[in-house]
C-alpha cells in the first residue's frame, strides 16, 4: 500500500493536461486510495469479527460465536453502560459549562471575556493522557492535592481522602472539564454565525431576557448544539487516555478499555476485540448519519445579516466580578492545576502531597532517568517523524479531495466526501486493530514494527478532520478566482496548484497545525500497532504510568507539551508573516 | 440651522431631547446631542450616510443602545430619562420594528412569528389567531400562516417581519432600512405599499434610510445626519429647495454649482448673482450666509440639473439669462441626454438636456439658467469632511 505522502507526491507535479480520461484516472485513483484508507479497514474488522480465529491462524470459518460469546457476557451491557453514562454524563455536564461560559463571554460584558479565550484554546491542547494523569495526582484518596485538607488537617488518617480518581463520577466530570474548551470554542462559532437581529426582534416583541434565551437564542442554536453534541459525543465513546487512567483502576470498563484488555491478554482475543469494535464502529457510523443530517439542516437555517457583528451585551451589573471570578475559577481549574500538579510531579520520585519539604527535595531524577533509556530516544526520534509527515499528508491529500467534491462536476464526489469522513466514525483504538489485522494480512509489505504503519493511519483517520478544514477553506474562497486562472489558458491541475493551494495557504496551515497536535499527542491509535522501534512518545509515556513510574511518565508528558508548544508558536509565526506578506 | 417646528409639546408621539451616544473607543459621538419630534401619524426619515447616527438614533428609541445623555418620551410616557437614570427596557415599550436583515426566526412558521409578540402579551389563542389572520391579509400575505420561515422569499420575508411588528397594533413604527435587501422592482412595490398601509393605520413612523428617493417619496418630514449630528429636518421640498447647509444641498439631489459675482443683495438674503460665462446671464437666489453678502463678491450659485435648459446653439449669440458652452461627452441614457459641457469661466459641468434636440460632442450649447429660486453660497466646500452644522 502506497502511504500518503508519496500518493500526494505523484499526484501533485504531474502535467497532465485538462483531459476527461485522466481526470477520471485522477478522481478514481483518489478514490481508490480512500478506499484503502478507509474501508478496508472496517470491512476487515467486520470479517474477523465473524471468522472462528484471528489473523495470526490459518484456517477458520464463519461464524456468528464472537458475537454470540460477547452478547452473552454479562461485562459487555457493563460496559454499554459505562459507556453511556461516560458519554452522556460528560457530554451534559461538558455541554452545561462549555454553553454558558460561551454565553457569558458573547452576550454579556463580563470582564476577562479575551482570557477565556486564550485560556480555552490552550486547555484544548493538553493531551488528554496528560489531563488524566494530572486529575489522579490532584484526586488521589491518599496523596491527592484535593484530599490534603481531609487526610492531614483533619487528621482523617492518610488513605481516607473523599475524593476518589477511580470512579466513574469523576470520570464523567475530569471528561467533562476537558470537553469544555472544545464545546465552548464551537458553541462561541453558533453565537458568531447567528443574525444579532433575531434576538433583538424578541426584545423588541416584548419578550425579556430569559424569553428570549428560551424561546429563540437556543432554538435557533439548537441544530448547531446537537451538531456539536453529536461531534464531542462520538470522539468521547471512543476516547482510551481517560478511561485507562481513571476507569480501569477500578474495574471501569469502556468500548477503548475493554479492547485493549482483549488484545494485551495473550493469547489475544481477537473474536472480542473485533466484535466490541464493529459494534462501536457501528453505534458512530449512526451519530455521523445524524451529524451530516443535523449539519444540513443548519445550512438552511443561515440567514442573511444586514450589519457586521455587533450584538447587544447584557449588562451583568453587580454580578460582573462574579463572572470574573467564574473566569478566573475555569483558569485555575482546568488549566493552572493540572499543569503545575504534573510539572511538581515530575520533580518527585515518589508523589507526595506537594509541601516546603517535598518541593525542596525534588529533583531532575526523572528527566535523567528517560534521558538514559533508548525507548525515550526512539520514541522522540518516531513522534517527530509523525508530525514531520503525517499532518503534510493529510491536509494535501484533504484539500485536493475536498476541491473536488467543492470545485468539481465529477461524477461520485460525493462518495469521496462521505469516504472521507467515514474514519470518525470508529474509536481511534478500534482504527488501529483495523490496521494491525491490516497488516497481518498484506505481511508480504514490511511495514508493521515501523513507524509507517502508523504514519499511514494516522493519515487516515485525520483525513476526516482535514476535509473539514479545506471544505470550508474551499467555500469561502471565490470561485472566480480560480475561472480567472482558467480563463488566462492554463489546465485545471495548474490551477489547482498555482492559484487553489496558493490561497488556501492560512487555511491549510491551520488545518496542519490541528493535525500536528492531534497526531503528535496521539495515544490509542499506536497502543496495539506499536513494536518497540516504533515507539512514540505518549507509547513511552503510558508505558511508564502503567509500571507505576509516574514522575517519569510526568517528565515525558511535559516534553511532550513543550514539543507541541514549539509547533503552534512556529505554526502562529508563519501565519502571521504569511498574511502580513498578502496584506 | 434646524427649522425646528414648534407643535404641541409633550404629546409627540416620540419626543427626543439631547441624545447622545458615544460607542466605546468611538473617537467622536455616534449621536450628538440631538432632539426631534415625532408627530402621531407622520412618517419621519432619518436621512445620512453611514455612520452618520441614524441607526444608532433607532436603536436608542427601541432600547437596542442606551444613550449617555438626552431623554426619550413617547407621548406622555418616560422612556429613557437620563437625569433620573430611568431606562425602560425594549420589550416594554410597545412599539413595532422591521429589521434590515428581516430577523425572521428560522424555526418558527409565519404564524408564530407573527403570533410570537402577541404570545409573549399572553393573550387568548383564538384571538392570537384571528389578529394574526388580520395582519398578514394587511400586508398581502393571506394563507401563509403555515409556511416554515426558511422558505420565504426575501419579499415575502419583508412583508412577515412588518407583520409582526403591526401586530400588537404599535402606536410607533420603526423602520430600519427595510428596502436594502429587496430588488429594485420590489423595492419601489414595497415603498407605495407601506405608504397606503402608513396612512390607512395612521401611526407614527420614525424610518431609517441612506436611500434619498425612499427618504423624499415617503417621509412627512425628513432630519438629515451628518457624523452624529442634525443637518436640518422639515419636509422633503424645504430640505431640496431650501438647503441649510452645503452638506444639505451635497446630499440631497444633484447640484450645479456655479460662479458668479453678487451683484446686489438685501438683508433678507435675497442675492443676484450675475454668472461668469455668460454676457447678460443674472439670476436670483437666497442666501443662507448670516452675514449676508456684499457685491462684487465671488459666490457659487447652486442649481438643480433640472433647472438648467440645454440646447443646440443657435448662430453665436447668447440669449439672456443664458450662459454658452462646447460638449465634450454626449449621454444618452434612455429618458434624456446626460452632457459633459466646457463653459468659459466655470470648467466643466454635469447637465441634463432632453432627448428629442441631441446635441453631439463638439457642438456648441446654450444653457439657459431658470431666473430665480436658487442657493447662493460664497464657497463649493462641502462639510462631508468635518460634519460641522453651520
Amino acid at each position: 500500500m502506497a502511504t500518503a505522502t508519496q500518493v500526494a507526491r505523484r499526484v501533485l507535479p504531474g502535467r497532465i493536461a485538462n483531459l476527461e480520461p485522466q481526470y477520471v484516472i485522477f478522481v478514481g485513483g483518489l478514490g481508490l486510495i480512500l478506499a484503502l484508507l478507509v474501508i478496508a479497514p472496517l470491512a476487515i474488522l467486520l470479517f474477523y469479527s465473524l471468522w472462528s480465529v484471528g489473523p495470526v491462524d490459518d484456517g477458520g470459518s464463519f461464524t456468528l460465536e464472537n458475537y454470540r460469546k460477547t452478547f452473552l457476557s454479562s461485562t459487555t451491557y457493563e460496559l454499554l453502560f459505562n459507556t453511556a453514562v461516560f458519554g452522556i454524563g460528560s457530554v451534559a455536564v461538558g455541554l452545561a459549562f462549555g454553553v454558558s461560559l460561551a454565553w457569558v463571554v458573547e452576550r454579556t460584558n463580563a470582564p476577562l471575556r479575551n482570557f477565556a479565550f486564550v485560556v480555552a484554546i490552550i486547555t484544548a491542547g493538553i493531551p488528554p493522557l496528560l489531563y488524566a494523569m494530572a486529575w489522579v495526582f490532584l484526586l488521589n484518596p491518599r496523596t491527592g492535592v484535593f484530599n490534603m485538607p481531609f487526610t492531614q488537617e483533619w487528621g482523617l488518617g492518610w488513605d481516607k481522602g473523599i475524593f476518589n480518581p477511580y470512579t466513574l463520577g469523576t470520570l464523567v466530570v475530569v471528561e467533562a472539564f476537558r470537553l469544555t474548551p472544545t464545546i465552548f470554542l464551537m458553541v462561541v462559532g453558533l453565537f458568531r454565525s447567528m443574525d444579532p437581529a433575531l434576538e433583538e426582534a424578541a426584545s423588541t416583541s416584548g419578550a425579556n431576557m430569559t424569553t428570549t434565551v428560551r424561546k429563540v437564542t437556543l432554538p435557533v442554536m439548537l441544530p448547531g448544539l446537537l451538531g456539536v453534541i453529536i461531534f464531542v459525543g462520538t470522539a468521547t465513546i471512543g476516547l482510551f487516555e481517560l478511561p485507562a487512567i481513571l476507569g480501569m483502576p477500578g474495574g471501569i470498563h469502556v468500548f477503548a478499555t475493554r479492547i485493549y484488555i482483549a488484545m494485551d491478554t495473550t493469547p489475544r482475543d481477537y473474536g472480542l476485540a473485533t466484535s466490541l469494535g464493529t459494534v462501536a464502529a457501528l453505534i458512530g457510523i449512526v451519530g455521523i448519519y445524524y451529524y451530516h443530517r443535523v449539519t444540513r439542516v443548519q445550512q438552511k437555517f443561515a440567514t442573511i445579516t444586514g450589519k457586521g457583528y455587533r450584538p447587544r451585551r447584557m449588562d451583568l451589573g453587580k454580578y460582573r466580578p462574579w463572572a470574573g471570578a467564574a473566569i478566573i475559577g475555569y483558569f485555575l481549574l482546568m488549566v493552572v492545576l493540572p499543569s503545575v500538579v504534573l510539572i511538581y510531579a515530575s520533580t518527585q520520585t515518589f508523589f507526595k502531597p506537594p509541601s516546603i519539604e517535598a518541593i525542596q527535595g525534588g529533583s531532575l531524577e526523572a528527566y535523567r532517568e528517560i534521558f538514559g533509556q533508548d525507548a525515550f530516544w526512539i520514541g522522540l526520534r518516531n513522534s517527530l517523524m509523525l508530525i514531520a509527515t503525517v499532518p503534510i499528508a493529510t491536509i494535501l491529500l484533504s484539500a485536493v479531495v475536498s476541491w473536488i467534491v467543492v470545485r468539481s462536476k465529477a461524477p461520485g464526489r460525493g462518495i469521496l466526501d462521505t469516504l472521507a469522513f467515514v474514519p470518525f466514525t470508529a474509536p481511534s483504538i478500534v482504527f488501529g486493530l483495523a490496521f494491525l489485522l491490516i497488516a497481518f494480512w498484506v505481511d508480504w509489505i514490511p511495514v508493521y514494527g515501523t513507524i509507517w504503519l502508523i504514519v499511514i493511519v494516522h493519515v487516515a483517520r485525520f483525513l476526516a478532520y482535514g476535509t473539514r478544514a479545506t471544505n470550508g477553506a474551499m467555500f469561502q474562497l471565490h470561485k472566480e478566482l480560480e475561472e480567472a486562472g482558467s480563463v488566462s489558458g492554463v489546465g485545471w491541475l495548474t490551477v489547482f496548484r498555482q492559484i487553489t493551494l496558493r490561497l488556501l495557504v492560512p487555511s491549510l496551515i491551520a488545518g496542519w497545525l490541528w493535525v500536528a497536535i492531534h497526531s503528535g499527542r496521539e495515544l490509542s491509535m499506536a497502543l496495539l500497532l506499536s513494536t518497540r522501534d516504533s515507539q512514540i512518545l505518549s507509547l513511552v509515556a503510558w508505558g511508564a504510568w502503567e509500571n507505576g513510574r509516574s514522575n517519569e511518565a510526568a517528565a515525558v508528558g511535559m516534553i511532550l507539551m513543550a514539543m507541541m508548544t514549539v509547533i503552534v508558536i512556529i505554526a502562529r509565526i508563519v501565519t502571521v508573516r504569511l498574511t502580513r506578506e498578502q496584506g | 440651522m434646524t427649522t425646528a417646528t414648534a407643535t404641541t409639546e409633550r404629546n409627540a408621539a416620540v419626543k427626543l431631547e439631547g441624545l447622545s451616544k458615544t460607542y466605546p473607543g468611538g473617537q467622536i459621538p455616534a449621536v450628538n446631542e440631538l432632539s426631534l419630534n415625532v408627530e402621531d401619524g407622520e412618517v419621519y426619515t432619518l436621512l445620512g450616510p453611514s455612520g452618520c447616527g441614524k441607526t444608532t438614533t433607532l436603536r436608542m428609541v427601541a432600547g437596542l443602545e442606551i444613550p449617555d445623555e438626552g431623554d426619550i418620551y413617547f407621548g406622555d410616557r418616560e422612556v429613557v430619562v437620563t437625569s433620573k437614570r430611568y431606562r425602560l427596557p425594549p420589550d416594554k415599550r410597545d412599539l413595532g420594528m422591521v429589521f434590515q436583515s428581516y430577523a425572521i426566526w428560522p424555526h418558527m412558521t409565519v404564524e408564530e412569528n407573527v403570533a410570537f409578540p402577541l404570545a409573549t402579551r399572553h393573550m387568548r389563542r383564538t384571538e392570537i389567531r384571528e389578529r394574526v389572520a388580520h395582519v398578514l391579509d394587511l400586508v398581502g400575505l393571506p394563507g401563509l400562516q403555515k409556511r416554515p420561515a426558511p422558505l420565504l422569499s426575501g419579499g415575502q420575508q419583508q412583508r412577515v417581519a412588518l407583520a409582526r411588528a403591526l401586530v400588537i397594533e404599535p402606536k410607533i413604527l420603526l423602520l430600519d432600512e427595510p428596502f436594502s435587501n429587496l430588488d429594485a422592482k420590489l423595492r419601489e412595490q414595497m415603498r407605495i405599499e407601506l405608504k397606503l398601509l402608513q396612512k390607512r393605520l395612521n401611526i407614527a413612523v420614525l424610518f431609517v434610510t441612506h436611500d434619498q428617493i425612499e427618504a423624499l417619496s415617503l417621509s412627512n418630514r425628513i432630519a438629515l445626519m451628518n457624523l452624529g449630528i442634525m443637518q436640518q429636518q422639515g419636509p422633503p421640498q424645504l430640505l431640496y429647495e431650501e438647503p441649510a447647509n452645503e452638506f444639505v444641498r451635497d446630499f440631497i439631489g444633484k447640484t450645479v454649482l456655479l460662479r458668479g459675482k453678487v451683484q446686489s443683495s438685501n438683508p433678507s438674503g435675497q442675492v443676484s448673482v450675475a454668472i461668469d460665462g455668460g454676457p447678460n446671464c443674472v439670476i436670483f437666489g437666497r442666501s443662507y450666509n448670516p452675514d449676508g453678502l456684499s457685491s462684487g463678491e465671488d459666490v457659487y450659485t447652486a442649481i438643480r440639473p433640472e433647472d438648467i435648459d440645454v440646447r443646440p446653439a443657435v448662430g453665436n449669440d447668447i440669449p439672456d439669462g443664458a450662459i454658452a458652452g462646447t460638449v465634450t461627452a454626449a449621454l444618452f441614457t434612455g429618458e434624456r441626454m446626460e452632457y459633459q459641457v466646457e463653459v468659459d469661466g466655470q470648467g466643466t459641468l454635469q447637465v441634463f438636456g432632453e432627448r428629442h434636440t441631441p446635441a453631439s460632442d463638439g457642438n456648441k450649447v446654450t444653457l439657459t439658467l431658470r431666473p430665480d429660486g436658487h442657493s447662493v453660497w460664497s464657497s463649493d466646500w462641502t462639510h462631508t469632511e468635518t460634519g460641522e452644522g453651520v
